[in-house]
């Protein structure tokens, strides 16, 4: 089986949660996967499993593995092509489209696109076999459709300090102890976005490494449900009206993200699932290259997102009967060039992109951080014009359930109606959406999640910097004003 | 002693573009044809060759590489700071390329 059904997924999940220590509100969760704040991030990823069934969605949600030969899911697949790079923006975007939050799933898909291609050059050099390694554990991911959480953000501890430096050595995760049969790790991976609705957890350092550093030079695999692994569960937003009982004030009706404090708290590591263990001089170059698949990401999903506040935006404006209005429709029009710039950019660093030693093809690294940088911004001025357009309303509307007691319901009713055309329900609805997109639980993916995700600004800043010759641009100027020789010009 | 051996290295050199360049590619293949006067014989073609050097600004490496294997036995691609796909620091390219070009056979670049 190399496609795995939606059921079959969340069965999957429901298999090993027994097994899962989860925390969240001061508890322990027994059965995370039917708890009604976390199931609509589940929700989410098995739409990723979903769609990848249907015939009008295959060729963006499938290909077929050079690995296996068998059709695979997109998120397990190896880029082979700029064509690839680009349909998985593509289909991103589309997911975005279906699930109006983070569908959790591109973290694992970058980082394993990452890993290949660095596993082969670190063996090139260092003469090790981590490629191999990792090759047959993919295989795996592959034969099974298995969903992969890519994890990298450590604890940090105090951020003027390197790994090396840190009072407590955890701050980032290491190996504790080396064995014959493998080795022991211990840290913190901070903002796990998907953990619990992943069958498997592929970890990277977190940042470059010097000599000196090599305990924190570490990438693995381990499944969900690996003795020592301890979960606590991020709070997001208005994330309690999930346990009200109603379908309106949740904004999003099925589905929603997850991020997770993931403790590794002395995990044994088997030597054949480990891809990485002491070589600092390759920490950069799986950083860069996961942060820059990540980047990437951002120019498919949040766009997809974007497609849903343009459309609630649009809607709202209808419903309060403002739509012909020059200004709003102006406001749509920005909205709708922002969310197309950032979808440009994602296709711009794919089109851009180049074949690894390896073979599997990666972005252009430059573009993608443009890509990303304004992912950073683009997203809050979508947001801002659609919380304009929208009115106050979706900040001071009644709760759902006081529509309908018998004491004020009619006369909330009432005075919340727009026009005898539109139910006032509808209006709820799409109020509610706006709330939870810009300031409710989805918040947390389409705007702290694009400025920090997969890197805070200043990180792209640096690597823009570190790419763009600057020099060539400045001899560019002083050839065109007189102050070198240009030689181009040798015509009378 | 090959034929091949005994002969000059028919050598086709296609750049790209050059539209957004990060490395000055024109210097970098004059460093070359220097580097190989010492060593090696080469005569320059456009025709089909025994050695093809494409060089790239940068690491899209734009050229249509199939057009180029169809008249060249063997292709070096430089693309920005990349050789063969492995990252080259800026002082070691010209070098490594004319160890390529004298061995002609595809080494593992450990950079």
């Amino acid at each position: 089986m190399t496609l795995k059904k939606p059921q079959e997924y969340i069965d999957d999940l429901r298999a090993i949660a027994g097994d899962i220590d989860v925390y969240m509100f001061g508890e322990k969760v027994e059965n995370y996967v039917d708890n009604p704040i976390i199931r609509p991030s589940i929700n989410a990823m098995a739409m990723t499993y979903k769609l990848a069934q249907e015939p009008e969605y295959e060729d963006l949600m499938t290909e077929v593995s050079t690995l296996t030969g068998e059709r695979v899911n997109r998120f397990a697949y190896l880029h082979q092509s700029k064509e690839d790079l680009i349909k998985k923006v593509k289909m991103l975007r589309l997911l975005g489209q279906k699930t109006g939050c983070c569908f959790q799933r591109c973290v694992g898909m970058d980082a394993i696109n990452a890993l290949y291609n660095t596993t082969f050059e670190m063996d090139a050099k260092h003469k090790t076999d981590y490629h191999e390694r990792f090759k047959k554990w993919l295989i795996d991911i592959q034969n099974q459709d298995l969903t992969v959480d890519g994890c990298m953000t450590d604890a940090r501890g105090d951020r003027s300090k390197s790994p090396g430096q840190q009072p407590d050595p955890d701050a980032y995760l290491h190996v504790v102890e080396k064995r014959e049969d493998g080795i022991v790790v211990r840290g913190c991976k901070l903002h796990q976005t998907g953990m619990l609705n992943s069958h498997e957890i592929l970890v990277m350092p977190n940042n470059s490494l010097k000599p000196g550093e090599e305990e924190w030079a570490v990438c693995f695999a381990i499944p969900l449900n690996t003795p020592g692994m301890i979960f606590v569960y991020g709070r997001q937003s208005c994330d309690t009206r999930k346990l009200e009982g109603g379908d309106i004030d949740i904004g999003n009706k099925y589905f929603g993200g997850q991020e997770v404090m993931t403790i590794f708290n002395d995990v044994f590591v088997p030597w054949d699932r480990v891809f990485m263990c002491g070589e600092t001089d390759f920490t950069t170059m799986i950083v860069e290259r996961f942060a820059g698949y990540h980047r990437q990401s951002y120019g498919g999903c949040k766009v997809g997102v974007g497609d849903n506040l343009i459309g609630c935006a649009k809607a709202l404006a209808d419903y309060q009967g403002v739509a012909k209005a020059s200004g709003v429709k102006d406001k749509i029009v920005e909205m709708c060039h922002l969310n197309e710039t950032l979808y440009a950019c994602g296709i711009a660093c794919s089109a851009e992109g180049r074949e690894t030693a390896a073979g599997n093809y990666l972005i252009d690294i430059l573009l993608a951080n443009i890509c990303k940088q304004n992912v950073t911004r683009f997203p809050y001025e979508i947001a801002r014009l659609g919380q304009d357009i929208a009115g106050g309303y979706f900040v001071t509307m009644p709760s759902e359930k006081d529509f309908d007691i018998p004491e004020v319901g009619e006369l909330v009713k009432k005075y919340s109606s727009t026009s005898t055309e539109v139910p006032v329900e509808n209006r709820q609805r799409m109020l509610r959406l706006m709330e939870n997109l810009t300031l409710g639980c989805a918040a947390v993916g389409y705007l702290t999640e694009s400025m920090h995700g997969a890197g805070s600004p200043q990180a792209q800043r640096i690597m823009i910097t570190r790419l763009i010759d600057l020099e060539h641009r400045k001899e560019l100027a002083e050839k065109l004003c007189g102050v070198k020789e240009n030689n181009d010009v040798d015509w009378e | 002693m090959t034929n091949l051996d005994k002969r000059p290295i028919k050598l086709r050199i296609k750049y790209c573009g050059g539209c957004n360049p990060l490395i000055n590619r024109k210097k970098l293949v004059d460093e070359v044809l220097n580097c190989l006067k010492v060593s090696t014989p080469v005569e320059i073609t456009q025709k089909h060759a025994d050695i093809a050097l494409v060089v790239c600004g940068c690491s899209v490496a734009c050229v249509d590489l199939a057009k180029i294997r169809n008249h060249a036995e063997y292709v070096i691609l430089v693309a920005g700071n990349y050789i063969n796909h492995y990252q080259v620091s800026s002082d070691q390219m010209a070098t490594i390329i004319c160890q390529l070009i004298n061995e002609r056979e595809e080494v593992k670049l450990n950079c």
